[in-house]
């Protein structure tokens, strides 16, 4: 909507609050950045180096990355499916999506808590299999890395579902029944039609839910304790038992920086995957 | 449009109904008349219900989240159609810029903006007050406002415009009478999404409450680790009743189109 | 009002349409349609939006089913054949071509479903990047492409399978109008090199004359008219069709007698006519009719007598519009707007008269005018659909 005037500088203050806004968040990440490399008034790595050294902590880097590709693939598995029918059905697809917004919009804790009550020691799974007489002594299927794979891949699930659709709903019209004309069975067309027009939205997922999952706090918290430790409950340890600032960003610079590399590597195999397709 | 096969088709509803289950579940739990959740459930009764509202840190939980939730999606709101509006109708090439500057929030995983975010307001010496949530927020839901707006104002043919000030209105009553009402939609998707999306905020959030301000999912949050009594699956149920609301609303209002487009990137 | 044509074509590409209905809930959009579609030949599916003719071109592709009646391709029943092993290749309105693949990919897909070897998917796809005329365009991505140049690769696509039937449903709706009409002469040239036969939707009339051996007229679900372009415009079979099909001027008016002549009355006067004008049922005294005459048939008159066969009336001149080689003058004839369309070299002897305002004497000549009863109520609102 351009209409080709020239700006004046009152009208420039429109842009402002919005620079505020932007100003605030980068403000906030220099502040995180002089947090973790300024010890004593000079540049230091001490807090790297603290981390760094201790293996444990390698191994709740090892846990997290692993975790949250593990989610992310499985989240996209599992959303496909539901995609498919949310495409197909053009009729319900309204009522069908808000089925999918709802879990998606409803807070982190009240869905991490449903998990709980069914994963838990005295919960749902356990007391149902007890009640039926399956089992003497309670699954842990809590406080485990069952717990935190179960519990992020269901709360991110519908973002899968809902970016999967959005591509699948910018194929054109006709392709299908196009490539059927050409001679291709269903599987045929889905496999070389329907699938490869979809990967952009695949591809949005996997990054989104990786960084998700590598950033989460709640859910690994509630349903991993205190012993299964993830990146997120470390942090959030750090600054509210601890209360250890400048630990706790540096830990988010490494944070940081794993979802930027692993983000950059995503980037490179999803160009290669859709080599053309623009 | 071709149809699937039946077995494809029960994968995906089962599927889709599993996305439901915990809330279901918790809704469930909270009319359970036993100490903790049961099965099968003893009794139902209404008093995790009662707990709950005559608990007054429950009420203040719900009230303060909801006001934070109306200033932040209203300022963000806003913030953003000014934005939009004057890049698109006046600066059209640092748009881009722009873009990139409002959407680099996305790619910060969550746990480091909140810390980020506690370096921000400890350093204004505000954590612990409604200031530094609402600040926190702004910059969370900015990505989020920001889309549907310029999506919307995107599709404003510049000609409607010019032909509004050619029939002699000044701009502010060009933006009034024929940009927003075209924007509509759009607008009101921001107003409810980021909306949704401030009541619902944890993890930012957790980090900047105090003894005298706390949201309620952090509230939630804490009572979770602390102790799990069914009051919290009652009270839970509230925020899902109010959150389910604000979706249909938005559904009736704006449609739902927004969440399936595809994003030019 | 359907044709029977009851002696299938045992060629390869013919396709015998028997009683076809289609409904939907309700809604019935193709009712009783019987067509036969000889091997070879170009014909064009023509009428409004929601004729039905984009259901019958599905049907015959197989995305849908028939509700009654059953589509044979060289004399073997469909029912039972799936889309993709019907012989028949299809251009769809929006093209439908492959956004991930390039342009010679989009035209090997097919070959490689049939599992052609390398070497053959290469050389055919080449001749037909060639005989479309896309030399050297062959890696281009489908989104670098102008709209002429998707319409040739959406062609070769589906010519290169050699189909003996190639369905196009308003491929060209989307050009603009010179493009179209290159490619309508390109379309005209390959169907006549391929010898396939080419079943062509559109709602546009003039591209349906300009391309095609026969044209379908369809409106409401039913066939109103089969015939060449030529005997479709010259002797429609009722009043749709007249109306769809060129410029016409319509004169309703009341049979005043019918018997060795049928006498009209209308507004510009009682006019008699040679029974054999009439089309459908024939007329009775009384009846409401629509004479229908093509502007070009309606001619001025000097102060000489008429030759025998020509009607006269009178009227006044409105207007004259000289558009090179020809003028177009509107009349008036007591009331009833007229249209007549003379060469303007031909009008020489008369041009002094023919001004505004002045009052001539036309004529017409009597087997030259067509009479119709007014149209049934469902055709009219699929009128006012197009008008």
């Amino acid at each position: 909507m351009n209409t080709g005037e020239r700006p004046t500088l009152a009208k420039g203050l429109m842009l402002l609050p919005a620079l505020i806004v932007l100003g605030l968040f980068f403000t906030s990440v220099i502040l995180l950045f002089s947090n973790a490399f300024v010890d004593r008034g000079g540049f230091s790595l001490k807090y790297f180096e603290q981390i760094l050294a201790r293996p444990d902590y390698h191994v709740v880097f090892y846990r997290t990355v692993l975790t949250s590709i593990i989610v992310a693939l499985l989240a996209v598995l599992l959303a496909y499916p539901i995609s498919l029918l949310l495409w197909r059905s053009e009729k319900h697809r309204n009522m069908l999506l808000i089925v999918v917004l709802v879990p998606w919009l409803v807070s982190l804790v009240v869905r991490t808590y449903g998990w709980i009550i069914l994963l838990g020691p005295k919960g749902f799974v356990n007391a149902f299999l007890g009640w039926v007489g399956v089992i003497d002594t309670p699954l842990k299927l809590m406080f485990n890395d069952t717990g935190i794979i179960i519990g992020l891949t269901h709360v991110l699930i519908p973002f899968a579902v809902i970016s999967i659709l959005a591509s699948l709903l910018s194929i054109e019209e006709n392709l299908e029944e196009a490539s059927r004309v050409l001679g291709a069975g269903r599987w045929q067309t889905f496999r070389t039609i329907v699938f490869p027009l979809s990967l952009p939205g695949v591809f949005t997922s996997l990054m989104v839910i990786y960084l998700a999952c590598i950033g989460a706090i709640v859910t690994p918290l509630l349903l991993g304790g205190i012993t299964e430790k993830f990146v997120g409950s470390q942090i959030y340890q750090e600054v509210m038992a601890t209360f250890n600032m400048s630990k706790a960003a540096a830990w988010s610079i490494c944070l940081l920086s794993l979802s930027f590399v692993s983000l950059v590597l995503l980037k490179f195999i999803e160009r290669r995957a859709l080599r053309g397709q623009e | 449009m071709a149809k699937m096969t039946p077995l494809m088709k029960t994968i995906g509803i089962v599927l889709l109904l599993l996305l439901p289950a915990p809330i279901f579940i918790v809704f469930g739990a909270s009319f359970n008349g036993t100490g903790y959740i049961q099965f099968p459930p003893e009794s139902w009764s209404l008093r995790w219900y009662v707990d709950a509202f005559t608990d007054p840190r429950w009420g203040r939980a719900v009230l303060t989240s909801l006001w934070i939730a109306a200033v932040v999606a209203t300022l963000i709101t806003a913030i953003s159609f000014l934005a939009a509006y004057f890049t698109l109708r006046y600066a059209p090439r640092i748009s881009g810029w722009l873009e990139l500057a409002i959407f680099s929030p996305l790619f910060f995983p969550h746990a480091s903006m909140g810390v980020a975010a506690v370096a921000l307001m400890a350093g204004m010496g505000i954590v612990g007050t409604p200031i530094a949530i609402i600040l926190a927020h702004l910059m969370v839901t900015i990505p989020f406002s920001y889309r549907p707006i310029h999506v919307a104002l995107k599709s404003v043919d510049p000609d409607l415009i010019r032909a509004a000030e050619v029939m002699g209105a000044s701009e502010l009553r060009a933006l009034w009478d024929i940009i927003l009402p075209i924007c509509r939609s759009g607008i009101l998707t921001s107003l409810l999404f980021t909306g949704i999306i401030s009541f619902d905020e944890v993890t930012v959030t957790m980090f900047l409450i105090g003894p005298d301000i706390t949201t309620l999912p952090v509230q939630i949050f804490t009572f979770i680790q602390d102790d799990a009594s069914p009051v919290l699956a009652a009270i839970s149920t509230l925020s899902v009743v109010i959150t389910f609301l604000a979706i249909l609303l938005l559904e009736r209002v704006a449609g739902l189109s927004f969440f399936v487009q595809r994003q030019s990137s | 009002m359907t044709r029977q044509t009851p002696t299938p074509n045992a060629a390869f590409g013919s396709i015998d349409i028997s009683s076809v209905s289609k409904s939907y809930g309700d809604a019935e959009v193709l009712s009783e349609v019987s067509l036969s579609i000889p091997a070879g030949s170009f014909l064009t599916l023509l009428g409004p939006s929601g004729c039905g003719k984009t259901t019958l071109l599905r049907l015959i592709a197989g995305f849908i089913a028939p509700t009654r009646g059953s589509i044979q391709i060289d004399g073997r029943t469909m029912t039972q054949v799936p889309t993709q092993k019907r012989p028949i290749g299809m251009v769809f309105q929006n093209l439908a071509l492959f956004p991930h693949f390039s342009v010679a990919e989009n035209i090997a897909y097919g070959l490689k479903l049939r599992g052609t070897s390398q070497a053959e998917t290469q050389a055919r796809v080449a001749k037909f990047i060639q005989l479309v005329g896309l030399d050297g365009l062959g890696d281009r991505r489908i989104a670098q492409l102008s709209g002429g140049q998707k319409q040739r690769v959406a062609l070769a696509r589906s010519l290169v399978l050699e189909p003996s039937i190639l369905l196009l449903d308003e491929p060209l709706s989307a050009l603009d109008l010179q493009l179209r009409k290159q490619l309508q002469f390109a379309l005209k040239d390959i169907q006549k090199q391929l010898r396939t036969t080419f079943v062509f939707v559109t709602h546009d009339q003039e591209e349906a004359t300009m391309i095609s051996d026969r044209i379908v007229v369809m409106s409401n679900g039913h066939v109103q008219q089969v015939g060449t372009p030529q005997e479709i415009y010259s002797d429609p079979q009722n009043l749709f069709v007249s109306k769809f099909i060129g410029e016409v001027n319509e004169l309703p008016g009341r049979v005043r007698s019918a018997g060795q002549t049928l006498a009209v009355e209308t507004g510009a006067g009682t006019f008699e006519l040679p029974p054999g004008v009439a089309r459908g049922p024939s007329p009775a005294a009384g009846d409401n009719v629509t004479i229908c005459l093509r502007p070009e048939k309606i001619t001025m008159l000097g102060d000489t007598a008429p030759a025998p066969g020509i009607v006269t009336a009178q009227a006044q001149v409105i207007d004259t519009l000289v558009i090179g080689p020809l003028t177009r003058i509107t009349l008036d004839a007591q009331g009833t707007r007229m249209t007549s369309i003379q060469m303007t070299d031909a009008l020489g002897p008369v041009t002094g008269r023919v001004t505004p305002g002045a009052t001539v004497r036309i004529g017409f000549p009597a087997d030259a005018a067509r009479v119709f009863a007014p149209l049934t109520a469902d055709l009219a609102t699929a009128f006012g659909d197009h008008a």
